[in-house]
């Protein structure tokens, strides 16, 4: 790579946007210092910024070129890691695309270069959190038919969970929204999209649902072996941060969409609270 | 008797099972009206406060039972609370559980209700509704009772992703002691019958390609650990030989918990959690590492050292194998290395192609460092400050503990070492991962 030039980059804040930032430096022969996003962009002091423009061509251009240099891995990683919420991945998506023109197919053997192991890390980071929600995500039948989920989770792995549940769930109209970005994705039974979730309105749940939830709360409680208790244990697999949205660690009284968001993060802390007591008790 | 209360009995009786994975078989969801579709490597839902993982809805059909197992809650000379669920309210659950996200299926079991083929009876109605009327066509583990007729086993295989025997205990003398309705032979007649069906099934499928499964997710088994005398090297030599002759794909190892006071029973500390991570430890070099059961324990020292991990303890009674170069020596050596993984060995193979690896260069590649670093070279230098030596190793690798004795709690450290007659302290890090998890 030739020297880092003093210039920021900042792009739409779409993959195809950063796609073209690096189209650009190749064009321009110029190796930008950073690479962003334009919202939440902070000025430097020293920097000039560039806004790039996105031009789907380009876009189209730049993925065939690392496709044919590197390999499709190589492109998948780099849309891995743009779901990632590290501030500077952006920075890094850019050096591991310039890196992968340069060392081709060699790219996936230079497990030390530091470019590749940011982007392994952050697509075996959003990966995880991919299985995690898969498998945390609470469903709620709604008294039209439609499941309703919540999650909340760090990178943006909506799109990535949804093939997972349209297959699963495959004649079941679902929606899950993401209350960190405010985005739902919808499936009607035949294909699914996603979409603003603000104004999104919520019909109230199913007879059936304060039922089940009863049931499997008092499961979730009978299943733990009380002389082998371990909170320690049980946080490194489930973190607090995921459990505002489980049925399991939800009070009784909130049951209905409307209860808002805020009195669930608290009934959640409430419920984590009593089980603490519960272990000194013993 | 509410269903809430019915699920509360039979969950509680069955929670003392270890096993609650829901992996070995990957199967697409289906688009005509079917619901259900499972993962290969198993997905936990949630972990309860034990930090055990919840994957299945784990129950018992009924926890009536005619047997008298000393270590078992469901024995008939125990007084508990019994019921019976129909096989519409388990297929019920299960399915709305599962449209919810709860679960990722059902794992099945039952006590003895009058004989081992009614209660078998009950389990297959249960599993067949849910199959053939529910259209389920996620996970189900379904227990084989010993004793059952072939026809039925051969029945509820067709319809189960997992079918597992347990073993019970680790010998026949324990199993007649403890057991005395059990077996040796009563056990593993169906858990050959299970192996033999697999290997049957896997010829049909060769020839028909869409030719019913026979439990496609394989055979597992459980033991429970701590209740009788047996040592860990016999432990090691049985799992190891269900491993090899009945093609099992996991053996779950169960700290023995009391359940009601009995004499039999010669031990009575609570459960020993860290034997059974030792033996979990050591059950993972067994499948994953290449080891043998006989390499790492034998007659004279038949036990794990509740100080060392089992990979530890073999590379330092083997140290004339050691020190090994990362950057020559084969990917079976480098297996061999405590700290270095079969995902960490196969980086270093890919990455040394492109040029020598250092130090830093492991740590990069996620090597645990401060257990392989006794036990390496790169081009043929030692890191820095390290003498490749018995004492200093031993007393390095086991540092944490004698630097932080008092930083466990005093409950657990007596429990935990009383099976072991020695008074060291335990790894804090090993209590970490003491309870199975996902194991």
């Amino acid at each position: 790579m030739s020297d880092r030039t003093n210039v920021a980059y900042l792009y739409d804040g779409s993959f195809e946007g950063l796609l073209n930032c690096i189209f650009t430096s190749y064009e321009r022969r110029e190796a930008p210092e950073i690479v962003a996003a334009e919202e939440g962009f902070q000025q430097g002091l020293w920097t000039r910024t560039e806004r790039i423009a996105t031009d789907p061509d380009k876009a189209i251009r730049m993925e065939k070129g690392i496709v044919q240099r590197a390999g499709r891995e190589i492109l998948e990683n780099m849309f891995l890691s743009f779901l990632s919420c590290r501030a500077d991945k952006d920075v890094w998506i850019y050096r591991y695309a310039r890196m992968a023109m340069k060392a081709g197919r060699q790219l996936q053997n230079m497990l030390t270069d530091s470019s590749v192991m940011t982007v392994a890390d952050m697509v075996r980071k959003v990966g995880n959190e991919k299985v995690r929600m898969i498998e945390f995500i609470r469903f709620s039948e709604m008294e039209n038919g439609v499941y309703y989920a919540e999650i909340g989770p760090d990178n943006d792995v909506l799109s990535l969970i949804m093939p997972h549940f349209t297959d699963r769930l495959s004649c079941i109209p679902f929606i899950i929204r993401d209350r960190k970005r405010n985005a739902a994705a919808l499936y009607d039974t035949r294909e699914w999209y996603i979409t603003d979730a603000s104004g999104m309105h919520l019909p109230s749940y199913a007879e059936d649902e304060a039922e089940f939830r009863r049931l499997w709360k008092r499961f979730f409680q009978t299943i733990a072996i009380r002389e082998r208790a371990n909170y320690i244990c049980q946080r490194g697999h489930l973190p607090l941060k995921y459990r505002r949205y489980m049925t399991e660690f939800q009070v009784d009284s909130v049951l209905s969409p409307a209860a808002g968001y805020l009195d669930r993060e608290k009934s959640a802390l409430g419920v984590q609270r009593v089980h603490h007591l519960d272990a000194q008790t013993e | 008797m509410e269903l809430i209360d019915k699920l509360q009995i039979l969950g509680e009786s069955a929670k003392y099972d270890a096993a609650c994975t829901s992996s070995g078989v990957q199967r697409g969801g289906k688009r005509d009206g079917g619901i259900g579709s499972t993962a290969a490597p198993g997905l936990c839902h949630s972990f309860s406060a034990d930090g055990r993982c919840i994957s299945l809805l784990k129950v018992l059909m009924t926890n009536y039972c005619i047997c008298d197992c000393k270590y078992c809650i469901n024995r008939i000379s125990n007084d508990i609370p019994r019921a019976a669920f129909t096989p519409e309210e388990i297929a019920r659950l299960t399915i709305e559980f599962y449209k919810r996200n709860y679960i990722e299926g059902l794992f099945l079991s039952s006590g003895i209700i009058r004989n081992p083929d009614y209660a078998m009876e009950q389990m297959c109605r249960a599993i067949s509704l849910l199959r053939h009327q529910y259209h389920f066509n996620g996970y189900i583990h379904a227990k084989a009772i010993p004793g059952a007729s072939p026809e039925l086993i051969q029945k509820m295989g067709m319809l189960a992703d997992r079918m597992s025997v347990n073993i019970e205990l680790p010998s026949e003398q324990s199993l007649n002691k403890l057991a005395p309705d059990k077996s040796k032979s009563k056990i593993l007649k169906p858990m050959a019958f299970i192996r033999d069906g697999i290997t049957e099934n896997q010829h049909d499928l060769q020839v028909y390609r869409h030719a019913p499964q026979f439990t496609p997710a394989g055979q597992s088994t459980q033991m429970i650990i701590g209740a009788t005398p047996d040592t860990d090297f016999q432990i090691m030599r049985l799992s190891e030989s269900l491993y090899q002759k009945y093609a099992l794909r996991r053996v779950f190892y169960s700290a023995y918990i009391p359940v009601g006071d009995h004499a039999l029973i010669p031990v009575d500390q609570p459960a020993p959690l860290l034997r059974e991570h030792r033996l979990y430890q050591a059950d993972w070099l067994l499948r994953f590492y290449g080891f043998k059961a006989a390499e790492i324990l034998s007659e004279d020292k038949p036990s794990l050292d509740p100080m060392l991990d089992p990979k530890c303890h073999w590379a330092l009674n083997n140290l004339w194998m050691f020190p090994v170069d990362v950057n020559r020596a084969s990917l079976e050596t480098l297996l061999r290395v405590p700290g270095i993984g079969p995902t960490s060995a196969r980086r270093i193979v890919t990455a040394r192609r492109l040029g020598p690896l250092h130090f830093d260069d492991l740590r990069k590649l996620r090597v645990v460092m401060k257990r392989a670093i006794y036990f390496i070279t790169c081009s043929g230098k030692y890191a820095e400050g390290i003498r490749f030596d018995y004492r200093f190793i031993y007393a390095n690798l086991t540092a944490d503990t004698r630097q932080h004795p008092g930083s466990l709690p005093d409950v657990r450290n007596t429990e935990q070492l009383s099976l072991f007659s020695t008074n060291q302290p335990v790894l804090q890090e090993d209590y970490m991962k003491c309870l199975t998890g996902q194991m």
